[in-house]
């Protein structure tokens, strides 16, 4: 028995790659916004839930083992509460902090993003059995 | 509907409009630093600006989870008290020879000015970083 053509594309790494790089962008949102309201007076700082985390992590490792994940309920942008109480308008944001998460976001984005581009081109090669464009 | 293949955008657009005015008002202070009659006849105020976070309609995609942006909520004139400095021979002298000055204090409004310019160009920073994530997007694409 023969599995459909588009199998090719059900591959578990592209799947724990497209999570990776939407966890990624979702991300990039609250950390923006964390920067867009660093003067903000009495705004939290965000960051991806605690349970999405979780979550995340749990789907990432299932993929690893090739079983379907369930989708993610949980809500992925949720005021951080490990934060702390901030200055003396209540803000939360610290500058430093938030671009080293940035940095960070930004290399997970590239890291999943490569390889997604590295594991597509691979299909695409085992079709028209050529490498390049 | 407003969709946008470079990740938040719209809050970062918002946030250097933001810290821009925030600039801009602190240029006025500095410039009317000793300014005794602005467009109403009276001794200038320094201009403060408020910020506030808000939620945009419309925000981007709309399968990712709003995010609060930014805006100025208003600018105002500062209500600490004048300062009057004892000047008697200056035109605008009281009958005790004090004058009445702007409550601009240029330390303070050199300071704010540094905080404007550091959020601004984080801001920037994220934009780049924005930019980059689309670029690798279409990475994914010329690869296929």
């Amino acid at each position: 028995m023969s599995a459909p053509i588009s199998s090719i594309f059900d591959g578990s790494t592209l799947d724990a790659l497209k999570l990776s790089l939407k966890a990624a962008e979702l991300r990039h949102s609250a950390l923006a916004s964390n920067i867009a309201n660093i003067n903000t007076p009495g705004y939290r700082r965000l960051d991806l839930g605690a349970n999405f985390q979780v979550a995340l992590e749990q789907s990432l490792k299932k993929l690893q083992n090739g079983e379907t994940p369930p989708p993610i309920l949980a809500r992925p942008i949720e005021e951080d509460l490990t934060a702390g109480p901030g200055r003396l308008d209540g803000n939360n944001v610290r500058m430093d902090r938030e671009l080293v998460e940035l940095m960070k976001n930004d290399a997970n984005f590239d890291f999943a993003s490569r390889l997604l581009a590295k594991n597509y081109s691979g299909i695409k090669m085992a079709i028209t059995g050529r490498a390049g464009p | 509907m407003n969709i946008h293949l470079i990740p938040s955008i719209g809050t970062s657009q918002d946030a250097l409009d933001a810290e821009r005015t925030r600039l801009d008002m602190i240029a006025s202070n500095l410039a009317n630093a000793q300014t005794t009659r602005d467009i109403n006849g009276n001794v200038y105020r320094r201009k403060l600006v408020s910020f506030e976070s808000y939620f945009p309609k419309n925000q981007g995609d709309a399968t990712l989870l709003p995010v609060p942006s930014v805006r100025v909520s208003q600018i105002r004139d500062d209500q600490r008290p004048l300062t009057q400095v004892y000047m008697p021979g200056h035109p605008e002298a009281d009958e005790k020879g004090l004058v009445t000055l702007p409550n601009v204090n240029v330390v303070e409004e050199m300071v704010d000015m540094m905080t404007a310019s550091r959020s601004f160009e984080a801001n920037l920073q994220v934009l780049q970083s924005a930019r980059q994530m689309f670029l690798q997007s279409m990475r994914i694409i010329q690869s296929s």
